[in-house]
């Protein structure tokens, strides 16, 4: 039997997520500036007021600057994923490899075309195919956020392909189920919608600096109104789309739902969390109280997971257990199903070296049989079935309470700004100004408890991370980790300076960046 | 004919490398985000990748059967 070194795969896991959540820092960002800044030009070429073109021109500016450091730090997982997760890149095959390709084609094709005239081309080209340009960079960029959540929705639920015994590889053999894959359009709306909050925050924020330091008042103002409308149009859609989200989860990946709610024993009409204090004792097989402290939403979590009042959410406890009731089976039937898996393939591999097809067909037959629950094969103990529960709760929790004041925000800051009156109340323009970073905490919290919650599945039932990691020295990883820690830091010093430079010059330097 | 497409398409290609080498001769800051871009691509391909992230796969075995085999042996939990 295989153990792979549990320290090698949390350190791989630790610099893989190290990598993700850096990246995360820039893309988000790019994904919503560029419509704001698509927006802000729109109304230039309607109105012809140059004022609108130099307000276009600066957001334009600090996209460039994020978009340039931001560049290719999401290329670091393609190299993790050749060398800590081998395993794991071979097993994919191709699901991974065509949304990638496509995704990398069209970035290319579109960041040397229309990126280029949407810096290189004031005054040279028509004001409307300078304008069809920074749509078509807008659309692009949120384009190749498809493909790369494709590609994540299929390690959440995997559809589309089938496992091949002889090349241990899964093949495509429905491009379509992947791409339309529920679980990865709801990951892609909600991703990018908060992309979206997320710039509309930037916006805001850059712009309540200049409102407080009385400065460049109405463009500030005119900025903070397309910011906040957009805001809160993207906000209350942001909504919608965790709503179905959450739902998809519920079907799924009962357990990560368990654990965003830390809900251990489950019924029907089970409550959701407004606010909690986890138990660190509770354990799905102790009676201790899930909770120090809760106040709750009747109803909610089957709500929100079932769209009924009354559904039925599995707990922990049930998830590991079973529930014959709901036809839910334990953790155990599963590895005993995963290890019939195991052993059909096995089974198959000696039968294909002697020649024997009947044993082959026969072991195959096994194999598909249990073939769902392959991963399971390789869990050693049930509660290696669990996710950090605290870590996925608070992180859960955190992004959707910094959700719920987003939208209180930008109802506040836009009402203000419509009424002339923002300037006046200086608390809410402090409050514009700290709730950027709160944004980027959001954005992360929202990535952790996508990939924490999903633990311990690198492809959700089919291959779990211990068995997705190469077989390496630890030591290396750990190099590595703390070379990308360093210069992901770097990068990120390199970014705020050169932005605060930029908005400390203003939007009369715009037009020379 | 042929020469006035021919000389058209010249007339598109000098457009579309001026307007490049016109944008590029404009930048201010976006000349410093350049050399970030570079230094950045330079420390991550040449230094970073060649050398601490080999593909362990192709590196270690010749073709794709052994690859194969490595990982059902793997998969099969026997020892490699």
């Amino acid at each position: 039997m295989i153990h792979p070194d549990p320290t090698l795969v949390d350190w791989s896991r630790a610099q893989f997520a190290l990598t993700a959540l850096y990246h995360w820092i820039f893309v988000p960002l790019t994904l919503g500036l560029t419509f704001i800044v698509a927006i802000m030009e729109t109304i230039y070429v309607k109105t012809g007021d140059e004022w609108w073109k130099k307000t276009t021109r600066f957001w334009m500016g600090l996209l460039a600057i994020n978009f340039a450091i931001g560049l290719a730090t999401g290329i670091i997982m393609e190299f993790e994923f050749g060398t800590n997760w081998s395993n794991y890149s071979w097993i994919v095959g191709d699901i991974f490899g065509a949304p990638l390709a496509i995704e990398g084609l069209m970035a290319f094709f579109m960041e040397s075309t229309f990126f280029a005239v949407m810096f290189f081309g004031w005054d040279r080209v028509s004001k409307r195919f300078h304008l069809l340009s920074t749509w078509l960079v807008a659309i692009g960029s949120n384009l190749s956020a498809l493909w790369i959540l494709v590609a994540n929705g299929w390690m959440q639920h995997p559809v589309g392909m089938k496992f091949n015994p002889d090349t241990a590889r899964n093949e495509m053999v429905d491009f379509w189920a992947l791409v339309f894959n529920p679980n990865a359009y709801s990951k892609f709306l909600h991703t990018i919608s908060s992309g979206y909050v997320l710039a509309s925050l930037f916006v805001i924020a850059v712009s309540s600096w200049y409102l407080l330091k009385k400065r460049d008042t109405l463009f500030a103002l005119r900025s903070i109104i397309v910011a906040a409308s957009f805001g809160l149009l993207v906000s209350l859609f942001n909504l919608t789309t965790g709503d179905d989200s959450a739902r998809h989860i519920a079907q799924d990946q009962p357990m990560k739902l368990a654990a965003m709610e830390g809900l251990y024993d489950g019924k029907s009409g089970v409550p959701i969390v407004a606010f909690g204090v986890l138990n660190p004792s509770k354990r799905y097989d102790n009676n201790e109280k899930e909770f120090l402290f809760k106040i709750e939403i009747p109803d909610g979590l089957s709500l929100l997971g079932f769209h009924s009042f009354n559904a039925y959410v599995p707990g922990i406890t049930q998830l590991i257990r079973g529930d014959k009731e709901h036809a839910i089976p334990s953790a155990r039937e599963k590895m005993a199903k995963g290890r019939a898996a195991v052993t059909a393939l096995k089974a198959y591999k000696e039968a294909k070296k002697r020649g024997d097809k009947e044993a082959m067909a026969s072991a195959l037959r096994a194999f598909r049989t249990n073939e769902a629950f392959l991963g399971y094969g390789y869990i050693q103990k049930e509660q290696e079935l669990i996710p950090p529960v605290q870590t996925t709760f608070y992180a859960f929790h955190t992004m959707v309470s910094l959700g719920i004041w987003f939208i209180l925000l930008f109802l506040l800051v836009l009402y203000a700004a419509m009424t002339n009156t923002l300037r006046k109340r200086r608390w809410l323009l402090w409050a514009g100004l700290l709730s950027l970073p709160l944004g980027y905490l959001a954005q992360e919290a929202g990535w952790i408890t996508a990939e924490v919650g999903r633990q311990p599945w690198a492809i959700q039932d089919m291959l779990p991370v211990g068995m997705a990691t190469s077989n390496l020295a630890t030591s290396p990883v750990m190099l590595t980790f703390w070379l990308f820690a360093t210069l992901f830091t770097a990068l990120l010093i390199a970014e705020v300076a050169i932005m605060t430079k930029q908005i400390k010059i203003g939007p009369e330097g715009a037009s020379h960046v | 004919m042929i020469s006035s497409i021919s000389s058209s398409i010249r007339g598109i290609c000098y457009r579309v490398w001026s307007f490049y080498r016109d944008g590029f001769r404009r930048m201010r800051l976006g000349r410093k985000l350049w050399l970030l871009v570079a230094i950045k691509l330079f420390v991550l391909f040449v230094v970073i990748k060649w050398l601490f992230f080999p593909d362990v796969m192709q590196e270690r075995f010749s073709n794709d059967t052994q690859r194969s085999d490595y990982i059902l042996r793997q998969l099969t939990k026997e020892q490699p």
